[in-house]
């Protein structure tokens, strides 16, 4: 089963979390406006299997396996 | 017997590596040994027995400013950190501080704001963007307090328990498009001749072949810092025996461990106002309590509780030597609030409180702001958090802030 690791900025709270089936294109969290964010929606489709905040990076890293 | 051979692989990997980091190149990283400690354990921290306020000062005359800011603090976790450490007759110490205010924290262009715009607005005195540091949202340059103030002779500081290059103590000293941008960011720090910096973070300070390096390019700043006067410290020994007026220290990659046998966050900013009192002109030193953020991002309470007091320890020592001075202004906030937290019960003792967390990112309440020294007073009230840095501004007599930088 293939896992793709999602990197989020953590300013605002995401709108999925671990076992949701999430599409490719699904919202990930509010907009937060930031000047360095590129994610709002999601860019697999597939399970969240974990999600931890990283402090250092201020991130949210999401790992999403393949439903396939 | 593959299993065998699996764990002593494992093993002489684990021990190469920490030989490596520890002993690799002695002259630019230092590895503390992992304390895993249990974070709901606070016996670290003695609550205040008197929980009457500091006095009001009775001078006018601000030469020093101390600013502590509780990175994701809100009331509730100063209040959580109170009834856990003190029960609820207690007090922390920053609540002994005997003007009390709110500040708004939205960005230009978000009602949550991050940090980064947080910094900009708490240290620039104007709203930008989230994830601009030190910019306005046209990327004009804006001068921050601490740049200010050693354009009018102080000595500054920053202390931090995360990366120096984070968010929070990079918006003192740099000016970039995206927080994001450490390397950069620790360049502009080290250029900025900030005096005393003590934090984590050496990570953005070594050249890219070094193990553990962030950096893509070769530079190495920490021979850089070391060239332009500064002296390096990673350990508490070499902490406590530095004598140099500028100081650059960084304990870990990444993050404090924020568990011993590292520097506290209090020794942290006992340090840095030793070196910066050095001089008659005074001071301008930030001392930040990172972790609390990540806590809240966490959504654990005993982590934040821990943080938070680890912070008031800090703030206490700010307080002593404002109390001995006499002419040092000592502020306390927030730059946002993170989680979203209420007590929505518990029992009056501390023992047992219940918390209900409402996000796991940042919240657009207005946070607290606590002050004590002379002309603390006009710190209380409801105000912008870019009021803050105009107020010490006039408080150190600078004529022109915000202001642009060429």
């Amino acid at each position: 089963m293939a896992e793709t690791v999602i990197r989020k900025d953590a300013t605002a709270d995401l709108k999925i979390k671990i076992g949701d089936r999430i599409r490719n294109g699904q919202i990930v969290s509010a907009k937060t406006n930031s000047a360095c964010e590129q994610l709002t929606t999601l860019p697999i489709s597939g399970t969240v299997k974990s999600i931890r905040f990283n402090g250092n990076s201020h991130e949210f890293i999401i790992v999403v396996s393949d439903t396939k | 017997m593959k299993k065998i051979v699996k764990t002593l692989t494992v093993i002489i990997l684990t021990v190469l590596i920490s030989a490596t980091l520890c002993f690799g190149d002695a002259n630019t990283t230092f590895s503390y040994p992992t304390a895993k400690l249990d974070v709901s354990d606070i016996s670290f921290y003695q609550p205040s027995s008197d929980i009457t306020p500091y006095p009001v000062a009775r001078s006018k005359k601000v030469k020093n400013i101390i600013f502590c800011i509780g990175d994701g603090m809100g009331l509730s976790q100063v209040e959580a950190s109170r009834l856990k450490a003190a029960g609820s007759a207690g007090v922390l110490y920053m609540e002994r501080m005997p003007f009390v205010g709110l500040n708004r924290t939205h960005s230009a262009n978000a009602l949550v704001t991050d940090s980064a715009a947080a910094v900009t607005a708490l240290a620039c005195g104007i709203k930008t963007n989230n994830g601009i540091l030190g910019m306005a949202p046209d990327k004009t340059k804006y001068q921050t307090i601490l740049e200010a103030a050693k354009n009018k002779g102080k000595r500054t500081g920053l202390v931090a328990t995360c990366g120096i290059t984070h968010a929070t103590p990079a918006g003192f000293a740099s000016h970039v498009k995206s927080r994001n941008n450490r390397a950069k960011i620790a360049e502009q720090m080290l250029a900025n001749k900030v005096n005393v910096m003590l934090a984590g973070g050496w990570e953005y300070f070594l050249p890219k072949s070094h193990l553990g390096s962030k950096r893509k390019d070769e530079r190495n700043l920490i021979e850089e810092a070391k060239s332009a006067g500064y002296e390096y410290i990673q350990t508490p020994q070499e902490l406590s025996s530095a004598k140099s007026l500028y100081l650059l220290g960084l304990f870990q990659p990444g993050a404090l461990t924020t568990n011993p046998p590292e520097p506290t966050l209090a020794e942290l900013a006992e340090k840095a106002i030793e070196v910066l009192n050095c001089k008659k002109k005074g001071f301008f030193l930030m001392v930040e309590g990172s972790q609390i953020d990540w806590a809240c991002h966490d959504n654990n309470i005993d982590n934040a509780v821990k943080q938070t007091l680890l912070f008031d320890q800090a703030v206490k020592v700010a307080i002593d030597f404002a109390l001995k001075d006499k002419h040092t202004l000592v502020v306390v906030t927030a730059d946002h609030e993170t989680g979203g937290l209420t007590i929505p019960g518990g029992d009056l003792a501390g023992k047992k409180i219940d918390t209900k967390w409402s996000t796991g990112g940042h919240s657009a309440m207005d946070v607290p702001i606590y002050a004590f020294g002379p002309r603390a007073e006009i710190f209380s009230g409801v105000y912008d958090n870019t009021d803050i840095p105009k107020k010490f501004a006039k408080l150190f007599g600078i004529k022109k802030f915000p202001k642009q930088l060429k």
